[in-house]
């Protein structure tokens, strides 16, 4: 005979934490009202960095090798100006019929030296003269490497009273086509200036700045560098082009596909007598004297107050999001103006000069102070201690969050159970008396009593008696449902765990996210579980580091949140899977693999044990989830990327005959290959799923695999299938002792019943 | 002390644009054109190792008026150079591109 076997251990709340002090974060994103010295407001990347000495130096034919065969009438000149500085003059003024071979009306020069695509162009420009039938331009050329065509170069064309280019632009060609390439029929062009002077008809002075900001990300740390280094993936580079004229007016251009190095630079003038000098942009001050770039935000972020509650301010962190470069060296601390970041950018070899770091955003964090209470008594208490447990529900998913379960107990009388309280801490235990193994009594949910989970009651038809009916989940289905985020920061570089072996709590840059997550639960640190060393997963940045990803307003649920993460970082959090109360995360249930895979229980039809007697098997053959086609789209860094996907027309003869589509959107996934995984794992799985009950059975949790050896379903014999839902139901007065389990098939494949 | 106009006579100076002066005068049977950028003033190379370009012939003999110049840059870069021709006319030359150097307007 299978009887029941089972019991409530209740603990009061508090016991295994409680937030004392709460914790508070804020994120400062640069604008251009923050404080800067010595550093600049990039307003194209939203981004803070060091600012870069305009200033000209001297320019001289010595350091330029002439282009051969070219007009090369280029005379050393100095420029009048403080500093006056030699330049070079093209003195070559006269008026060329229109059709002039290009060589013999340019002239051409070429860096000795490899420079960083960063310069500034001082130039003095005088009139083409009458009748000159050739483009008046200056045109100073980067060595770049398209990803797939090779090596190539972007053009800052700066042309002069010129009928088809009134302004400045931007053009890039690759791969080169091994001779002198006209910048208005070869290549590209790909932005116009947004100030300039291709219109201006008059001699004239006039500076332009290019910048060049390549982004590099590591895949593993998701850390941002601006400059290549073994392992990290190329994001792509943001030209910047200003106008002396106007600083604050940047044209921007995006390219995910053009590299640059340090490369020798090309200048070619023809058309007019011009002069120029070509200065490379150095950041952080001279070397003799460097300087301190230093910038901070205008607001301060005040320590919350409330009459009776303390906010935590004794640990604090100060973490920042910046682009690396290489001998430099950024900090954050609290400003000396308000409790706000102040942080500094400082060059530490003269070698740096050439790229700089950027900030991308400052952040402070302060942990909540988590305290365990110790309540007067002897804990925990148990139903068997005199009380009468009379039927027990629980119901486990494979989503790990939202297991739920309802008691109703006898208290001994005339003790009502007053002391048990919502939110008190259960562990609840099931099983078949006397037997062992998977239906040995064990314990199968530990969690809180639900915010409305007590309902104590009497009534005559059953003399009276007091009984109480209990409520009972994991955290998601409990608290959480209480609680809503506050004075949460961005979580992009956040690493998702840290390792058992390095605490969190001893970092520099403040918690990894789920030990922070469970911070603002009031979870003390030993209840969150790190599974097994392999999670190295960090919270995806975008490739624009200072979007926001992930946004957490005030008031966010935990799940919402954490349904956010789950979906950006392909991870799944878990409330109690072990059925220890302790939170944890992983990579989704485990992949099947056949003969290797553990399964944990077999439905034979030829099945004697009474234990293992299935007593009812139905399929589910899944329909409802079917979706044959579907379209992606993503917000990426190069703009909207849209994607569509359908099964064969032969596939979709063979089925529905029908297109059923699906539309996947996600601004924080990182690729469309997430949105990908996610439709193969929701919508494109003609699962077939079973749903069967048998005698009281916890052991088989969900993720667990068990092996289907019933004919006559439709389904393949031997076919395996993964456990997604687990209701056990237990009553002592009726002697009720059920497993209702539901599982989707993992094998063989996943395709649709009619192949 | 600038050595920019030295031996020329009857010259003058402007400025072309961009702390650029040019010269003009005569000496030794022409009229010469120099430049010079450096805040000393010295003449800087104009094309080649030239620092110097001859605008005109100015031959002047036993007893006769050294002719006078006057220069001026233009707005398209261009210098031109106005010469007494000695025979009550004033010439005007003009240069382009120092490679070509002067011709007759």
């Amino acid at each position: 005979m299978l009887q029941p076997s089972a019991r409530i251990l209740y603990w009061p709340p508090g016991v295994n934490g409680y937030t004392s002090a709460f914790g508070h974060a804020h994120d400062w994103l640069p604008d251009d009202k923050w404080s800067m010295w010595d550093c600049e407001w990039v307003e194209p990347l939203r981004a803070i960095g060091p600012r870069p000495d305009l200033r000209p130096q001297d320019t001289s034919l010595s350091q330029f090798t002439l282009t051969s065969g070219w007009n090369n009438l280029f005379r050393d000149v100095t420029l009048s100006g403080n500093p006056a500085v030699g330049g070079i003059q093209y003195y070559d003024g006269a008026a060329y019929p229109a059709g002039s071979a290009f060589a013999d009306v340019t002239g051409g020069l070429t860096t000795k030296d490899n420079r960083w695509p960063n310069w500034v162009l001082h130039t003095v420009r005088n009139s083409p003269p009458p009748s000159q039938g050739i483009h008046t331009h200056i045109i100073v050329e980067m060595e770049a490497t398209h990803v797939t065509l090779g090596a190539g170069r972007v053009n800052v064309v700066i042309p002069l009273a010129n009928e088809q280019y009134t302004q400045p632009f931007l053009h890039w060609i690759a791969p080169l086509p091994g001779r002198a390439y006209n910048v208005s029929t070869d290549g590209t062009i790909v932005k116009q200036f947004s100030g300039g002077s291709g219109a201006k008809q008059g001699g004239h002075r006039e500076s332009f700045v290019c910048q060049v900001e390549q982004l590099y990300r590591n895949p593993t740390t998701q850390a941002t560098y601006a400059q290549a280094a073994e392992g990290l993936i190329y994001l792509g580079a943001y030209i910047l082009l200003r106008s002396g004229d106007n600083l604050e007016q940047w044209t921007s251009w995006w390219t995910p596909d053009l590299k640059f190095v340090a490369a020798p630079i090309h200048i070619s003038v023809a058309g007019a007598v011009q002069s120029f000098s070509l200065t490379p942009l150095e950041y952080g001050g001279p070397q003799a004297a460097p300087s301190t770039p230093r910038c901070e935000p205008s607001d301060a972020f005040a320590v919350p107050t409330a009459a009776n509650g303390t906010w935590q301010t004794g640990t604090e962190f100060w973490p920042f999001v910046q682009s690396y470069a290489t001998n430099w060296t950024v900090t954050a601390a609290e400003s000396a103006n308000g409790r706000k970041p102040s942080v500094t950018l400082v060059r530490d070899q003269w070698t740096a000069r050439y790229v700089r770091p950027l900030l991308w955003r400052a952040s402070v964090d302060c942990p909540a102070t988590i305290t365990t209470a110790a309540p007067a008594g002897t804990w925990p208490k148990d139903t068997r201690d005199g009380d009468l447990l009379q039927t027990l529900n629980v119901t486990l998913n494979s989503d790990y969050k939202g297991a739920t379960g309802t008691a109703t107990i006898r208290p001994q009388w005339p003790r009502p159970l007053s002391d048990w309280a919502e939110n008190g801490y259960v562990a609840v235990d099931m099983g078949l008396d006397g037997e062992t193994g998977l239906w040995a009594e064990q314990t199968v949910l530990t969690g809180r009593i639900l915010p409305d989970g007590l309902t104590p009651s009497r009534a005559g038809a059953d003399s009276g008696r007091p009984a109480l009916t209990v409520a009972f989940g994991d955290l998601a289905a409990g608290p959480l449902q209480n609680k809503v985020l506050l004075d949460w920061r961005s979580v992009a570089g956040r690493r998702l765990i840290c390792t058992a072996a390095d605490p969190c709590s001893g970092w520099a840059s403040g918690y990894c996210w789920l030990h922070s997550l469970a911070n603002r639960m009031g979870l003390a640190y030993a209840q969150v579980t790190y599974d097994d060393g392999t999670l190295t997963t960090v919270v995806p940045v975008a490739p624009l580091p200072s979007t926001p990803t992930l946004l957490t307003p005030d008031g966010t649920s935990f799940l919402e949140h954490i349904r956010a993460v789950e979906a950006a970082c392909g991870v799944r959090v878990r409330f109690d899977y072990a059925a220890d109360g302790k939170l944890s995360i992983d990579t989704g249930p485990p992949a099947y693999t056949h003969g290797v895979s553990d399964i944990s229980f077999v439905l034979d039809e030829d099945e004697t044990d009474i234990e293992a007697l299935v007593t009812g098997v139905q399929v589910d053959r899944g329909g409802a989830r079917w979706r044959n086609a579907a379209k992606f789209h993503i917000t990426g860094e190069t703009g909207e990327v849209t994607y569509y996907w359908l099964d064969t027309e032969a596939s979709r003869l063979a089925t529905v005959v029908d297109d059923w589509w699906a539309y996947y959107c996600d601004d924080d996934a990182t690729s469309l290959a997430q949105l990908w995984r996610r439709y193969q794992q929701e919508g494109h799985r003609w699962t077939a799923a079973i749903r069967w009950t048998m005698p009281l059975c916890p052991g088989l949790r969900p993720d667990a695999f068990v092996q289907l050896n019933v004919n006559s379903l439709g389904l393949a014999y031997g076919s395996v299938y993964q456990i997604t839902q687990h209701t056990m139901t237990a009553d002592v007065g009726t002697g009720t002792a059920q497993s209702t389990l539901t599982a989707t098939i993992v094998y063989p494949g996943t395709e649709g019943p009619y192949s | 002390m600038s050595t920019l106009v030295d031996g020329l006579q009857y010259g003058a100076i402007c400025h072309r644009g961009a702390g650029e002066i040019i010269a003009c005068g005569w000496a030794s049977d022409a009229i010469l054109f120099r430049s010079a950028t450096t805040t000393a003033l010295t003449a800087d190379i104009l094309h080649s190792a030239a620092t110097e370009l001859t605008v005109c012939a100015a031959v002047v003999g036993e007893g006769d008026p050294i002719p006078r110049s006057a220069i001026i840059g233009h707005d398209d870069g261009s210098v031109l150079v106005a010469v007494d021709d000695g025979a009550g006319a004033i010439k005007v030359y003009r240069c382009r591109s120092f490679a070509d150097g002067f011709s007759e307007v």
